[in-house]
């Protein structure tokens, strides 16, 4: 970290090569499609390298970069409405030996429950992927949306609500 | 007691429910069918499997990040120049017009300074949103172009604002006039001078 800061780029390429795929994931999960998500995981790491100097240690490195990657993303809603990719993994399925009907049927529904979260209001959406997927305790969840325990709970708990609903309507 | 609440439906339906919210379950068909289909909704999501990029991707993720940060930030247009110059221009005009709306008799400290007359329509005593703050006077309150602000801004609250992207930035017009060159910052003062000789401010 210190070396990072220092502008040592062996020592950021590091950083970067050991979070990648979780800030790329995050990013995906929030606009659906491969080539935004590549683009904010990008954006995402030049910013932190860029910010590296104002890193106090204060909070765990993983919350900065998250609480960094949330931005970046909330920004890219503001200006940008994402557009939702479906992935074409049959053939990827297939290959591990499940009936291709079922691999299928396994995708489409996969399908509806990413392209209803891409649906949801930024904030609920960025918390239950962090709550989901990224099985982040509510309290850092909290402390990367800058808000507070209870409303991330409700807005948790109000994102559920709105999927179930989403995907009983398809 | 009461019926779960959204937050014990969630830690219920993640498995982290307390005794006395289990007893309230066991008991309670309504909660129950509450935390089942919460519980039914969180597995849908996390059965979604995560959609890695090729293992190619993430050989040349890092080269492309150390690429962007070697890039040289955008260079400015002109009229992307002359655009930040003009609003920051337009934006001291219009605080400028609202200060002059608000002190007709002069700015603050001058001598001739009048008490702010209160909002026409308004009784005296009535209740002011912003107690201590200087109330606008009627030129301004009857203004159209103020009443429609005013009227889609209403039932705004601070969360739908953030959540539009209309991101509060504070000190953003102060890093617009330090951005500008001393031509630029002469031409924003000479409009200056210029508005407010024309509106006798």
């Amino acid at each position: 970290m210190r070396a990072s800061a220092a502008g040592d780029r062996g020592a950021f390429d590091i950083l970067v090569a050991r979070h990648q795929r979780q800030v790329y994931r995050l990013c995906y999960r929030f606009v659906g499609n491969p080539e935004d998500a590549s683009e904010l995981a990008q954006d995402a790491f030049v910013r932190a390298y860029r910010a590296l100097g104002r890193f106090r240690g204060s909070a765990r490195f993983t919350t900065w970069l998250h609480r960094i990657t949330v931005n970046v993303c909330l920004n890219r809603l503001a200006s940008k409405r994402p557009v939702h990719e479906p992935l074409l993994e049959v053939e990827r399925a297939a290959g591990s030996g499940e009936a291709a009907d079922v691999a299928i049927l396994r995708l489409e529904r996969a399908e509806c429950v990413r392209a209803a979260i891409v649906r949801l209001p930024p904030k609920q959406r960025a918390t239950l992927i962090l709550r989901a997927y990224h099985d982040l305790p509510y309290d850092e969840i909290a402390r990367i949306l800058g808000s507070s325990v209870g409303a991330v709970k409700a807005n948790f708990f109000h994102a559920l609500g709105s999927l179930k609903k989403s995907l009983a309507d398809q | 007691m009461h019926h779960l609440t959204d937050e014990q439906i969630v830690d219920t339906a993640e498995g982290l429910a307390d005794r006395a919210l289990s007893a309230h379950l066991s008991g309670c068909a309504a909660c129950r069918a509450r935390v089942a289909e919460t519980r039914a909704a969180l597995d849908a999501v996390t059965s979604v499997p995560a959609a890695d990029p090729s293992p190619l991707f993430w050989e040349h993720f890092a080269a492309r990040v150390n690429a962007a940060i070697d890039a040289p930030a955008p260079a400015r247009s002109w009229l992307a120049g002359r655009l930040a110059w003009l609003g920051a221009a337009a934006i001291l005009l219009i605080t400028l017009g609202l200060a002059a709306a608000r002190w007709p008799a002069g700015l603050p400290g001058h001598e001739t300074l009048t008490p702010l007359a209160t909002t026409q329509g308004s009784p005296p005593g009535a209740s002011d949103p912003f107690p201590g703050t200087p109330r606008l006077d009627g030129s301004l309150e009857d203004d159209a172009a103020w009443a429609v602000v005013q009227g889609m801004a209403g039932d705004l609250s601070y969360d739908d604002v953030l959540e539009a992207g209309v991101l509060p930035r504070p000190g953003s017009i102060e890093r617009a006039a330090t951005e500008l060159s001393p031509e630029e910052r002469a031409e924003l003062v000479r409009l200056i001078q210029d508005e407010l000789k024309r509106t006798g401010a």
